[in-house]
């Protein structure tokens, strides 16, 4: 992570809200809310994130309470506490690091939805590949053991069911 | 007075430390008299097993694939190949290149080689994971 292209946020900052980078970034404070960086993201030693990070590579070496998506890879070093799901292409947990969360890694593991935004998308209407199957199903024929709509009712007369036919 | 070599493990039925022979390869917990696994246990192909408990060492190696609820090995989990379960360790969970892993885990430390893919089970990695597997074991298949 070069230094000249680096965004660091100081020890003694705390931000609340959504930061975007277009280079790395270093948080070293305390920041709530949403990173999302074109390049690196390292959490130094002591700070603490609350918010969910997207970038291409997560170093982690302090706390971050919230979800991680890495598109390359996610690095807890001995001293990283991460509570929160964890998607990436590669993962390197070293001695020491504690994870607690739903975890997703592998070649693939990015392409697929991010756990946080998966959550979300599941409010809304998502599901119209679904509506559209049950809608192309076929409606199950009539058995006779009740009044389907639309068809009148025809009681039968002296034991013999009548012909729709004649009728 | 006994010369013999003798090594401690804890039983992972009731979580008792259990002195035993150091050329064991089994043995009961004389707190719970139940069987304990102690030697270490290798998959070499596909194993369908509700637990898979050791006090051990369990080894999945490359053509292995492990279908079950549980594998809990006292000294550490390697994963070669494929295992769909949870897993428990009080050693190290080194899943490697080729491994593919799901489920939940539980161990003081992780190791994933590159390449190796886990999907979505929880995790609990640290020095502070419990080993306990009530609520895995509790949980629907």
């Amino acid at each position: 992570m070069s230094e000249a292209q680096t965004t660091v946020i100081g020890r003694d900052a705390k931000i609340k809200g959504e930061m975007s980078f277009e280079q790395s970034a270093r948080i070293l404070g305390t920041f709530e809310g949403k990173i999302v960086a074109k390049g690196d993201v390292q959490v130094g030693e002591g700070a603490v994130c609350r918010a969910s990070v997207e970038a291409t590579t997560v170093m982690v070496d302090g706390l971050i309470e919230g979800d991680v998506l890495a598109r390359e890879r996610v690095e807890l070093t001995a001293k990283a506490r991460v509570k929160g799901d964890l998607c990436a292409a590669a993962l390197v947990v070293a001695d020491g690091a504690s994870f607690v969360g739903h975890c997703r890694v592998g070649p693939d593991a990015t392409t697929a939805e991010h756990p946080a935004t998966a959550a979300a998308a599941t409010n809304t209407p998502t599901n119209a590949t679904e509506v559209e199957t049950k809608s192309a199903r076929p409606a199950r024929p009539w058995s006779g053991g009740w009044t389907a709509p639309n068809q009148p009712v025809v009681v039968p007369t002296n034991g013999a069911w009548p012909n729709p036919s004649a009728a | 007075m006994n010369d013999t070599p003798s090594r401690t493990v804890t039983c992972y039925h009731c979580r008792k430390p259990v002195t035993i022979s150091a050329y064991a390869i089994s043995a009961t917990c004389p707190g719970c008299y139940k069987g304990l696994v102690l030697d270490d246990l290798v998959v070499r192909d596909v194993h369908w097993a509700g637990k898979l408990r050791t006090c051990g060492k369990v080894v999945v190696e490359r053509k292995g694939r492990v279908i079950g609820r549980l594998i809990q090995a006292a000294q550490g989990v390697e994963v070669e190949g494929i295992v769909e379960a949870a897993v428990v360790s009080g050693g190290a969970v080194i899943v490697k290149t080729t491994a593919r892993l799901s489920g939940d885990c539980r161990a003081p430390r992780l190791i994933v080689e590159p390449g190796a893919t886990i999907s979505g089970g929880h995790f609990h990695i640290g020095p502070d994971a419990p080993l306990t597997v009530d609520e895995i074991t509790a949980r629907p298949a």
